[in-house]
């Protein structure tokens, strides 16, 4: 049976893949991996049927197939979330807030335009195909001269003449905002020659991003073919990113100061949450304990004056140690309804944690924390499971003069 | 005959310096030059002159008096400065193959040097020899001369790493050391953007013998070219043009990075010129005020030109004094910084302080001071103090071919 099922469901890939596969052969990254992304899609049972055409492809598209294989296995792997919703839309010439009000609505997402004092906001169309929910913001905001950006759950976009590189893939974005040509010379030791980028990463709410670490760096070269090396962070650790987004890569170019990156190929390391639960809060009140979902929360502190809250969380399946590992957010509302969302780090001793509050949405102002706060209908969100999912990327000559 | 001629040669080269009621009268001379002469001679008599200057001091009147007072105020200043600024090391080392250590140690010895030589390898040896060197000289000659051992000034040591001699450029001036420790041009831009940011940054490093206690270093390029010529200091309305940095007590080494937005042609291979004036400042007088016995008083208010300051109050606690000021400064000179509030224990020290302004009424501020203190000392005294009076010592450090690869 299991034979059979295999069979037929190599039957329904067959065609897909043999409609994508020439795709993996075009020019431009974004087509390549706009297929790889739909090729993977078909799910661990198309992984052979691209494996075997791997075996007989052009030497420029056998790394995307294998790719779309690897992709495709591990589709069955990823929470349901990863699993992106598509839209097919058409936008008529309109006001860019009618046209956004829309796409909310649709979506369920937040989206704010920035434009600047008194300036008035575009009408755009534009046609949005089997499109994600970046994919279609990326559009739009480009049929509007803008860039999206994101802070916290909400997005934003923000006027710029010229689109920074950008690249999408799986409910993610990565777009390399600045670069910095540093040439070194330190009298003790051999001059060296370094190039610093800075990226910006916007992903799907529907991923459920529990955090972002630094990009990871597969293949880089400049426009001689010369390998750029990537210089690991000082501290040796794996930078990570929950709320903001952004990062910085290091690279070293043995031979000297360079033109343009021919090619920056590697991955962004994201964690999906797989499980979590979500435990009632109210309004904080010290003392106050909630028990829920084998967890003991005692409220320790409420310090309205820095929209703090201190909370001890207990558990009788996990000792303090691990609960410090396990990712936590918490959301709220401030007597007026006005959403708040808080940032959990961990308090001045286990199992000790503290949760700051600020104002939703944070736009592109940062995280506003409230004057006076008095957050109610508090919600801890701890996520006892997640999975990492690493999303491929590629950058193609790279302009640095 | 010889040596007759010789003493005949040293009269006319040197002629006796008269002694100091000759010099006293010639004040009175007529000949400003004979005025002049006669008041640097006295100067560089120094304190040995003082008792007469003050005699006559005293029965002078009207101009006269001025200019004895302004000598004896400058042979004062020289004196405190003799305490801050010591004449550099006169190291002589004749080595043949000789253990490097030793040869080390012996140098350190010579200038009363810190030398950390934990790094140097064992069982190297070196074949050196010089007669009357400055210390960072004789260390510059020795380890290039080993080859094996490369200096590295420390905040309040020189450090000695096995590794290759690198011939930094490096001027040495008296008891200074001017380095030039790295060099770093970047150019930033923004993808899709044409706009650039370029920036060349120059690290300096000045080190001083021990003993020498300048309380800032203020540097500041004179000259940037590169070897096509092209000059690379902008105008000075464009950029900080200096850099300045305060130096703690015990400190050997300051600091400071140069920074010019204009970068040598792609194609440069060296900078041809790098000029840079270095001035190290010497505090030969504070004012301000002192409360005795901080924590043994209720609290206590004084004046002085630069402040009017209340100790409010202050207490020992878990390993640390705690003060809180009222502070109004008077006149520009007055800062208020944490270098302004010196306590002084009773083993001679002076931690450093941590200050945090708690309120200000724009006129006067209220500060809370911490100095690390351990339960068995006592504080002797509280001073709020600022520099009147300050010697510039100025280094002008010039290194040519500077190479940028």
């Amino acid at each position: 049976v299991t034979a059979l099922l295999l069979a037929l469901a190599l039957q329904d890939a067959a065609p897909r893949v043999a409609e994508l596969a020439p795709e993996l052969e075009a020019k431009e990254t974004a087509r390549i991996y706009r297929a790889v992304e739909r090729l993977a899609e078909l799910g661990p049972s198309a992984a052979p049927l691209l494996e075997a055409r791997a075996k007989d492809a052009p030497a420029a598209a056998k790394p995307y197939l294998l790719l779309a294989a690897a992709e495709a296995r591990r589709a069955a792997e990823l929470p349901d979330g990863a699993r992106l919703r598509r839209y097919t839309v058409t936008y008529a010439p309109q006001d860019l807030g009618v046209l956004l009000n829309d796409f909310q609505r649709r979506t369920g997402s937040r989206l704010i335009p920035e434009i600047g004092n008194g300036a008035e906001l575009p009408d755009v169309g534009v046609a949005l195909a089997d499109a994600t929910f970046l994919e279609g913001l990326l559009a739009i905001a480009r049929a509007a001269k803008m860039v999206p950006r994101r802070d916290a759950e909400a997005f934003y976009l923000d006027a710029s003449p010229v689109e920074p590189p950008t690249f999408s893939y799986g409910g993610a974005l990565l777009r390399l905002e600045t670069f910095t040509q540093r040439k070194l010379i330190d009298f003790r030791r051999p001059a060296r020659n370094r190039i610093d980028l800075g990226y910006d990463v916007l992903w799907d709410p529907a991923l459920k991003v529990v955090s972002a670490s630094r990009l990871s760096i597969h293949e880089a070269s400049d426009g001689l073919g010369r390998k750029l090396a990537e210089i690991p962070p000082e501290d040796g650790e794996t930078e990570s990113f929950e709320g903001d987004g952004f990062g910085s890569l290091e690279l070293e170019s043995a031979g000297g100061a360079i033109d343009r990156i021919a090619v920056l190929r590697g991955e962004l390391p994201l964690r999906l949450q797989k499980r979590a639960v979500t435990i009632a809060l109210g309004k904080p009140t010290e003392g106050g304990i909630v028990k829920a979902h084998g967890f003991e929360v005692r409220i320790v502190k409420v310090d309205p004056k820095e929209a703090r809250v201190e909370i001890e969380i207990r558990s009788a399946e996990r000792k303090p140690e691990e609960l410090r590992k396990l990712p936590m957010s918490a959301t709220g509302q401030d007597p007026a309804g006005q959403p708040l969302r808080a940032s959990v780090g961990p308090g001045a001793e286990l199992p000790r944690f503290q949760l700051v509050f600020g104002v939703e949405p944070r736009g592109p102002g940062g995280f506003v924390v409230p004057n006076g706060l008095a957050a109610e209908k508090v919600e801890l969100m701890v996520t006892l499971e997640s999975v990492e999912r690493r999303i491929p990327f590629e950058f193609r000559d790279l302009k640095l003069r | 005959m010889t040596l007759f001629r010789a003493c005949l040669a040293a009269l006319l080269l040197f002629p006796q310096e008269a002694g100091v009621a000759e010099l006293l009268s010639r004040l009175d001379d007529d000949a400003i030059e004979t005025r002049t002469d006669a008041a640097r001679q006295l100067v560089r008599l120094g304190k040995a002159a003082l008792p007469e200057i003050q005699k006559a001091l005293e029965a002078a009147g009207g101009e006269r008096r001025e200019r004895l007072a302004g000598i004896a105020r400058r042979i004062g200043e020289l004196d405190r400065l003799s305490v801050l600024l010591r004449p550099p090391s006169r190291i002589t080392l004749d080595a043949k193959e000789r253990p490097l250590r030793e040869v080390l140690e012996s140098l350190a010895k010579q200038a009363d040097a810190e030398l950390d030589l934990e790094d140097v390898p064992d069982g190297e040896k070196v074949t050196v020899a010089c007669r009357a060197l400055p210390f960072w000289e004789a260390l510059d000659q020795v380890c290039r001369a080993s080859g094996k051992v490369m200096y590295e000034i420390e905040t309040e040591k020189v450090l000695l790493r096995a590794e290759p001699y690198a011939a930094l450029p490096r001027r040495f001036v008296g008891g200074f050391a001017v380095l030039l420790s790295s060099i770093e041009i970047s150019s930033s831009g923004s993808f899709g953007e044409t706009e650039r940011s370029d920036a060349m940054n120059v690290h300096v490093e000045v080190g001083w013998e021990r003993g020498t206690r300048p309380t800032f270093v203020r540097v500041q390029f004179a000259g940037l070219t590169d070897d096509a010529g092209k000059d690379l200091l902008p105008p000075a309305e464009e950029l900080p043009s200096e850099f300045q940095v305060a130096v703690g007590p015990g400190q050997r080494v300051a600091t400071a990075v140069l920074t010019t937005g204009l970068l040598p042609d792609p194609k440069a291979r060296k900078l041809a010129r790098v000029r840079l004036e270095v001035d190290c400042g010497f505090v030969l007088r504070y004012g301000g005020v002192a409360f005795a016995e901080p924590g043994a008083r209720g609290p206590q208010a004084l004046e002085c030109p630069q402040y009017a300051a209340t100790l409010v109050s202050c207490r020992k606690e878990d390993g640390a004094f705690l003060a809180t000021l009222k502070v109004e400064p008077r006149g520009e000179a007055a800062t208020v910084g944490p270098e302004a509030f010196v306590l002084k224990l009773d083993d001679g020290s002076a931690p450093a302080a941590q200050m945090r302004e708690i309120s200000s009424d724009g006129v006067s501020h209220t500060y809370t001071l911490t100095w690390p203190m351990d339960g068995k000392r006592t504080p002797k005294e509280l001073a709020v103090r600022t520099p009147v009076e300050t010697h510039e010592e100025r280094i002008t450090a010039e290194f040519k071919d500077v190479p940028l690869e």
